[in-house]
């Protein structure tokens, strides 16, 4: 008897003790699991607006127009730059720019008074209670670095609905005088309701300045809740405590929604409704003693079943066990079911933001066109020079073989045009499948690359003192399907950023093998390296290193040719020991169509004779038929051992020289020739005229220097005074 | 604060002349110049001109008040605020009402100027160097403050000024009014909107007066 006693008392205690906890546990980490998600959400979301609004803060009109106080300007504009994101406005609601969408937006001055929209639809204009609202938040402008967050309530009701999220966001003049700052505000993101496990409601609110702000719930009740936040808030008391309501005892949970706000502090308060739990517990309770009494009697009536009766309520807090397992099991799958949904809606809110960066980014385009203008420009300089200079000599435009080696070089310079409009096309468009490339030979490509890229690795290098090699190793030559003119830029710009990776100087190698069904180039350099981080973003655009010498776009360009072809661009990089870029490209079967040159042979008409002397023979070229075309007798010499030899052989009237050569340099060759010959004029080119006019260090052996590019004119002209003079 | 102010009245030349002819001369305190240091934009093209040290101090200063001598006639030709380095240069002008002022750009990229100061709104729109934008004519007196669309660091101010009387102090902050009318007038120097300051003089004809502008 005694025995029964006391395993019925234990059996009640310690299931209640055991509901208890498993409860409250069960609830805690509910409510955790919300608060966070909800948080999140709420971050991703007002993340998005962050960004926009620090863009706008960035606006030139912005800013001149609030320096100037000019109101109708500035909403105007704003209106202008915000279109998509402001509700109400009809013309931007597709489906592309989801949930964030602003309720309303407000300038105020640099004394944080708002500045009145006027008839600009500004959003909720009617809302005297906006204007209400937003003034304290203007009034701690001063206190607000540079972005705040805040809530406000637009109504005196107290449904959740009528709060708004506001993002202040300081707006400065280029010295950094505050101007002003723009509020923007914005829904604020509805915790998921969810249910217990008993079917009762939990309610969901939000706690602002003394004011609770939550669905369904009597006054009495809501008075109440204020003031035992309030209470538990000054007590800073950990973060939830039970509170009867008149609709049943509640487990209350707290949690400031923004810890380092400036303005008034929010919280989101959860109710948990405890009467089902405390029903379940009286059943329980009741069961178990109804139980014993049972027991009690039939311990009374027979002691024979004693044991029988010993091993029933065994058998059933058994069963009730398992009941509660399952039940708590459930109430887990539902939490996870909707920790899920609040995460896809997450990711999807993410990738919202990361479009609106995106865009930003793209309107960055724009000013990129200038530069583009830029380089159109410098391209059309030959296409101009080589017509002028068609159009003008009646004798060149007569012979044949002359003038169509100029057409050649006109159309390699339009070409040349066209790429460059290509560049910007680069960036949006779309990878074409059936696209058909013709075939080309990488070596090729490889040696075309390193000697169009030879102005930069070696005589930018050697004017600064430094020595950067350029070495092949090509295992194979393998055959890709390709554009060329694509291919060779994705190596140029890889042999820059490898010069530029070099401030001391090295070594670049390019190395070409096959590697299964891929052709390989490996671009090594012995530069300074990357650090992860700058790995992992060199390939976006606008992302560089350089400074102000770099647009951000190279190796964008690069990775968006090589995504056309097909192509993998892996990047291994040491910092200290250099970096590797490794390209793949798949490889293709068929040989490729060789062209051949087009031959042309000079025409002579004498008057004067001239030597040039340059290492590079595309200006030995284009050098000998302009002063040709002037009815001048041209020899060439690629070096100045080879120019002292020709000297020696036969005499000169002219001499025009290069200044940067291998083994010998302009300033010496010109040094001995002017000892074989005193009188013989001498003109050095140079790519560094202007860097001699300011150091006033012209070589003395030199009568004239004369700047890269050179065009017809100045040559002409130059020559002319030379021989005058003399 | 008087004795920074001296003014010296030279010996009046006798004899009335039929022209009034005084002349103002003297020394604006001028601020230390801005030293700027070129911002690194990412998104800024690189091909524009290296950034420069900002425009060297200058100050407007100009004569107020009832003029009796006959109106000078207005300059046709228009004022200049040219775009060099990504900077209006100069980036302070003084003009009378009604004269017109060109922007043109000596960059190799875009500009693109407007204003929203209430004596003059305006906006050019894009143009390059070989684009010859709109002249603007500034009809009502008042300080304005112009901008460029793509370049939020540019920043340059034109003072409409209604009197005749006015000249840009050189760098060092000397200036010169010469061929002025005598009698009482306010005579202003104008560094920016903040900084205006003011001092009532006296001309006699012939005359020659010194007058010190100092810094608050």
């Amino acid at each position: 008897m005694l025995v029964i006693l006391t395993v019925t008392g234990a059996t009640l205690y310690l299931a209640e003790k055991n509901l208890r906890a498993t409860r409250q546990k069960s609830l805690d980490a509910q409510f955790q699991n919300q608060v966070r998600s909800f948080l999140a959400v709420q971050e991703a979301q007002s993340s998005a607006i962050m960004e926009k609004c620090r863009t706008l803060s960035q606006s030139v009109r912005l800013r001149a127009a609030l320096e100037v106080r000019d109101v109708d300007d500035l909403y105007q504009n704003a209106l202008a730059e915000l279109q998509g994101i402001l509700d109400g406005d009809s013309a931007s609601s597709s489906a592309d720019t989801p949930s964030v969408r602003a309720s309303f937006f407000r300038f105020v001055d640099r004394d944080g008074i708002i500045l009145p929209p006027g008839n600009h639809p500004a959003g909720l204009t009617e809302h005297s209670l906006v204007h209400q609202t937003l003034a304290p938040m203007g009034r701690v402008l001063n206190d607000v670095d540079q972005q705040a967050v805040g809530f406000i309530a637009l109504a005196r009701e107290s449904h959740p609905r009528v709060l708004r999220e506001v993002v202040l966001t300081k707006i400065r003049d280029w010295d950094g005088r505050v101007l002003g700052a723009l509020l923007l505000g914005f829904p604020v993101t509805e915790m998921q309701p969810a249910a217990t496990e008993t079917g009762d409601a939990i309610k969901n609110g939000i706690w602002l300045n003394r004011q609770l702000y939550i669905d369904e719930m009597n006054a009495a009740d809501r008075h109440l809740v204020v003031q035992r936040v309030a209470a538990a808030m000054s007590a800073q008391s950990a973060g939830h405590f039970t509170v009867d309501l008149g609709i049943g005892s509640h487990l209350l949970f707290y949690k400031a929604l923004d810890p380092d706000a400036q303005f008034s502090p929010a919280y989101e308060v959860c109710l948990y409704p405890l009467a089902a739990s405390l029903r379940e517990e009286q059943t329980l309770r009741w069961k178990i003693i109804a139980f014993g009494l049972v027991v009690l009697i039939a311990g009374f009536a027979a002691s024979l079943f004693l044991a029988q009766g010993l091993s029933k309520p065994v058998d059933k807090i058994v069963a009730g066990s398992v009941e509660n397992l399952t039940r708590r099991r459930q109430a887990e799958g539902d939490l996870r079911e909707t920790n899920r949904e609040l995460e896809k809606a997450l990711s999807e809110l993410k990738a919202t933001q990361q479009q609106v960066i995106q865009q930003e980014r793209l309107s960055a385009i724009g000013q990129m066109a200038s530069g583009i203008a830029h380089d159109f420009n410098n391209t059309l300089m030959p296409i101009l020079g080589f017509a002028d200079l068609l159009l003008e000599n009646d004798a060149l435009l007569a012979d044949k073989v002359e003038a169509r080696k100029c057409l050649e070089m006109l159309l390699t310079a339009a070409r040349d045009a066209t790429n460059v409009v290509n560049r910007l096309r680069e960036f949006y468009r779309p990878i074409a499948t059936d696209e058909e490339f013709p075939i080309v030979d990488l070596a090729k490509i490889v040696k075309q690359a390193i000697s169009l890229t030879e102005p930069k690795w070696r005589h930018q290098a050697q004017a600064n003192g430094l020595t950067v090699t350029v070495s092949t190793e090509l295992k194979a030559l393998p055959i890709v399907a390709g554009e060329e003119s694509q291919l060779r830029e994705v190596l140029t710009n890889l042999i820059f950023n490898a010069v530029d990776a070099m401030p001391e100087g090295g070594s670049i190698s390019l190395e070409t093998s096959i590697e299964g069904e891929r052709a390989v180039i490996k671009v090594r350099d012995t530069g300074t390296g990357m650090i992860e981080t700058v790995r992992q973003r060199c390939l976006e655009p606008f992302f560089s290193t350089k400074g102000e010498g770099g647009t951000g776009l190279g190796l964008s360009m690069v990775y968006g040719i090589l995504e056309r072809h097909r192509g993998l661009l892996e990047i291994q990089s040491t910092v200290g020991q250099g970096t590797t870029f490794i390209i793949r490209l798949p490889l293709a079967e068929e040989m490729p169509v060789e062209h051949s040159p087009v031959v042309s042979h000079a025409k002579s008409k004498s008057s004067l004779n001239v030597l040039i002397v340059d290492d590079d023979a595309r200006i030995r070229e284009v050098l000998s038929i302009y002063l040709r075309c002037d009815g001048h007798q041209v020899a060439t010499a690629a070096s100045g051992r080879e120019a002292l030899e020709k000297f020696r052989r036969r005499p000169f009237d002219l001499v025009v020289v290069d200044r940067v050569m291998p083994e010998m340099s302009g300033e010496q060759t010109a040094r001995f020739i002017k000892q074989l010959n005193q009188n013989i004029p001498i003109i050095m080119l140079t790519g560094f005229g202007a860097l001699i006019e300011v150091t006033g260090s012209q070589p003395q052996a030199v009568d004239v220097v004369l700047n890269k590019p050179i065009t017809v004119d100045a040559l002409r002209r130059t020559i002319d005074k030379l021989l005058h003079a003399a | 604060m008087k004795s920074l102010i001296s003014i010296c009245i030279a010996i009046a030349a006798g004899g009335a002349s039929a022209k009034a002819d005084a002349t103002i001369e003297g020394l604006v305190q001028l601020p230390e110049p801005k030293m700027e240091r070129p911002v690194i934009q990412r998104y800024q093209s690189t091909v524009e001109a290296p950034l420069t040290p900002s425009n060297p101090p200058a100050a407007v200063v100009y004569l107020e008040g009832a003029f009796r001598t006959p109106d000078k006639p207005r300059s046709a030709t228009p004022a200049q605020m040219t775009q060099k380095n990504v900077a209006f240069a100069p980036d302070l002008i003084a003009v009378r009402v009604g004269t017109a002022v060109d922007f043109p750009n000596m960059d190799d990229t875009y500009h693109n100027v407007f204003s929203y100061s209430k004596p003059k709104r305006f906006d050019l729109g894009r143009y390059r160097k070989d684009e010859r934008p709109a002249t603007v004519v500034f009809d009502r007196p008042g300080v304005v403050t112009v901008h460029c669309e793509i370049h939020d660091r540019m920043r340059g101010l034109i003072l409409v000024l209604e009197t005749p009387y006015f000249q840009k102090t050189d760098s060092t902050g000397h200036y010169r009014l010469q061929h002025l009318p005598a009698g009482r007038f306010t005579l202003k120097a104008f560094i920016n909107e903040n900084d205006v300051r003011t001092i009532p003089v006296e001309l006699k004809d012939g005359a020659t007066l010194h007058v010190d502008l100092p810094g608050k």
